[in-house]
């Protein structure tokens, strides 16, 4: 199956275009940024007030998780409800890292529970959206797991090869080394 | 009826059980055996009103948060007298000790009563004292202006002198609605109401009901007489203190952990706000009109103390910021909760653990930031071998926020490792940590730092004044790491664990640093000589006429 198909499937082509990809001007990390270092003011009422924003800002992303979470596992296991909520959680999870909350072991732990979580409704439901696997090679690249992120990208981006020494598990998304690694 | 010794005041919105200031107010009363005392204990009610329930009788419906820890032992036999005491936002309902000793100043009458001919001239003129206040929420005021000339206000709210009213008089009817509509538009005078954003008078009454009214209900009610007023805890308490020492004569009225109390009031504006707005599905407006009355009622209780403690040299600045007169305020540290040095990380066996143990202390809230130890804590786990964490401090101060600690924990796979105790005594847990990590942003002192300093505890804290004050310096007594930041902070963990050399040398600097903090025992031992020689003293004459009514002395 190639990565068109699948977007054809049970995902909609304009829900892949709802990964939000990291840029410049304006963006949570920025801001995130910015009340942080405003963390360390004299003033604390001004402290105080930074908490109060900092706290609103995480708990809005937090809430996202939680809420992808929870489709995820009420969801049913197989079919496009279960890859949509799959999706969604890889969004709120790539939400909360862009804004910088999640330092990269932080990271690296949650989008690799993503890549899991995926994972089983890649098995279920067929191939995940470019878009996303993308996001995956990049955290697997950026854990240093060069060899699954190879194997990713071989397998799951189109003009990768499709069928490859570690079966099922390995496309899925396994980060353990397959028999072929 | 005799007036007692002593009477102290704890507000408990601003105190939760468990926590630093709750706690130092027990020592205190214990400290204070055998004067008999009468303690006050103000709750947050629910929406219904004034609840006043005796001491140990009768199950009040709507208790505070912190009734249930201090009513599950009996209060010790030098305390002759519990009082409790919740007011709420709307409407107005009392329980009246059958020792007679609380009674609101102004009975509850029918509403009607206010509308007679005979009543309405004078109902006006309480509204007309009652303006100056209003308008100084509604406009702000400038950190250097005074609030003394607001005392004809707090009279009327306090239900006292020839214009009281009762509480509710002063948010509800036709010309309360007016005072209202009048301020808002800055229709009085030529030239109206100057600087700030405008509110239109439904925010303003909304504002004015809920930081003003619950304070009018209990100054409203009458403490019994008493030589002193101490109260720990901010505006509420300092004000309830303040009107309860004017009706005893113009006795002394003392302040302490106000610091502490204010945050957690600010605080509990923005939560309560977000609280509402979520409800109603949008935002709700007068959140900073009533941050506003928080920090007027603040400074009015400020400036109408006689003594205002101060637990560190930062603590006096942040007093003083807030509206403290300088000649007031007096540092006198809370004291060490420990009495000797005591063995690191043993177990109640003897035995040294294995597995080391990081902790955090404080209620889990924001202002603690507790979800940055968490996250502190997940990075460890990758760098240190056989570790735990525990986060040790009142858990219900807000519950949101615990959730979502929880669920972050579970989402980084940290279930199993670290664990959120509630509250413990600090001398019962530090011993039993490995490293104490600071993530409190807050303005006061952090929970257990001094303590841990005193043992020789590594301790890691985020860069603010009032960790840089005890850890900072030439000789460093801990490591500094800027605030929120979980990477800085684990990597100084892992130093501090990892280098004997590092900790000895801060070891030894942090018990030079405390060297010369009291112990509890003692600290409070002096408080009650200084308490003592204020309560023999008195007030100057001038000095309580200028704090209580606002006018200069003559001369």
């Amino acid at each position: 199956m190639t990565h068109a198909e699948a977007a054809s499937g049970s995902l909609e082509l304009a829900e892949t275009d709802r990964i939000p990809t990291p840029q410049g001007g304006d963006s949570i990390r920025q801001r995130v940024a910015a009340l942080r270092e405003a963390l360390a003011s004299p003033d604390p009422l001004q402290r105080l007030e930074v908490v109060v924003a900092l706290d609103r800002l995480e708990r809005a992303l937090l809430a996202e998780v939680a809420m992808a979470r929870r489709a995820l596992e009420d969801g049913p296991t197989a079919g496009s409800r279960a890859a949509e909520a799959a999706l969604d959680h890889a969004l709120a999870l790539r939400a909360l890292a862009d804004a910088g909350l999640l330092g990269p072991i932080c990271e690296g732990h949650v989008l690799e529970h993503a890549i899991k979580s995926f994972a089983r409704v890649v098995v279920e439901a067929g191939m995940p959206p470019e878009p996303v696997v993308r996001l995956f090679v990049e955290t697997a690249e950026r854990r240093g797991r060069r060899q699954l992120a190879a194997r990713l990208r071989e397998r799951l981006l189109p003009g990768g090869a499709s069928a490859r020494p570690g079966g099922r598990r390995a496309a899925a998304g396994d980060p353990r080394p397959g028999p072929g690694a | 009826m005799t007036a007692l010794p002593w009477c102290l005041i704890l507000e408990e919105q601003a105190a939760p059980p468990g926590g630093e200031t709750a706690r130092w107010f027990e020592d205190l009363v214990a400290g204070l055996a055998p004067r008999p005392l009468v303690l006050v204990y103000l709750g947050a009610g629910g929406a219904h009103g004034l609840d006043v329930a005796p001491a140990g009788g009768g199950a009040s419906p709507r208790r505070g948060a912190g009734d249930r820890a201090a009513e599950t032992r009996p209060p010790p036999p030098h305390v002759v007298e519990v009082i409790r005491l919740a007011a709420g936002e709307r409407g107005l309902s009392t329980r009246v000790s059958p020792h007679g000793v609380v009674r609101p100043a102004v009975a509850p009458g029918p509403l009607g009563r206010l509308f007679r001919r005979d009543t309405h001239q004078a109902y006006r003129a309480a509204l007309e004292r009652v303006r100056p206040l209003l308008e100084a929420v509604a406009r702000g005021r400038g950190a250097e202006e005074t609030t003394l000339g607001l005392a004809a206000a707090l009279e009327v709210l306090a239900g006292d002198g020839p214009h009281g009213l009762a509480p509710r008089a002063v948010f509800e009817g036709h010309e309360a609605a007016q005072l209202f509509e009048e301020i808002s538009h800055g229709a009085r005078g030529a030239g109206g109401l100057e600087g700030g954003p405008r509110y239109g008078p439904a925010e303003l009454a909304a504002a004015a009901r809920r930081a003003l009214r619950p304070l009018a209900e209990l100054l409203a009610c009458r403490l019994p007489p008493a030589e002193l007023y101490l109260a720990a805890g901010g505006g509420q308490a300092g004000l309830v203190a303040a009107v309860a020492a004017r009706r005893a004569g113009g006795v002394p009225v003392v302040l302490a952990e106000t610091t502490r109390a204010l945050e957690r009031r600010l605080l509990q504006v923005h939560w309560q706000h977000e609280a509402l707005a979520a409800a109603q599905g949008g935002a709700v407006a007068g959140a900073e009109l009533e941050l506003r009355a928080v920090l007027l009622l603040h400074r009015m209780a400020l400036e109408r103390a006689d003594l205002i403690l101060a637990a560190s040299e930062h603590d006096r600045a942040l007093q003083r910021l807030a509206g403290a007169p300088a000649e007031r305020v007096c540092v006198m540290p809370p004291g060490l909760l420990l009495e000797q040095d005591m063995p690191r990380g043993t177990r109640p066996d003897g035995s040294r653990p294995q597995v080391e143990i990081v902790g955090n202390l404080g209620p889990v809230d924001p202002l603690h930031d507790t979800r940055t130890f968490v996250r502190c804590a997940r990075v460890l786990i990758e760098r240190l071998d056989l570790v735990r964490f525990v986060a040790v401090g009142p858990l219900e101060v807000h519950p949101a926020y615990l959730a979502r600690c929880v669920e972050e924990a579970t989402l980084l796979g940290m279930a199993p490792l670290l664990r959120f105790l509630g509250p413990y005594r600090i001398e019962d847990v530090l011993p039993q940590l490995d490293c104490l990590v600071v993530t409190g942003l807050g303005g006061a002192s952090p929970p257990g730092l001094p303590e841990a300093l005193a043992l020789g505890l590594p301790v890691v804290a985020v860069d603010t004044p009032p960790c840089r004050e005890l850890l900072g310096g030439d000789e460093p007594a801990g490591l500094l790491a800027p605030p929120g930041e979980e990477q800085a902070l684990a990597a100084a963990v892992v130093r501090i664990l990892r280098d004997a050399e590092l900790r000895r040398r801060l070891g030894e600097a942090a018990r030079r640093r405390v060297a010369a903090l009291p112990s509890r025992q003692l600290a409070l031992a002096r408080l009650a000589a200084r308490l003592e020689e204020l309560r023999a003293a008195g007030v100057a004459p001038a000095a309580r006429d200028q704090a209580v009514t606002g006018r200069k002395a003559p001369g």
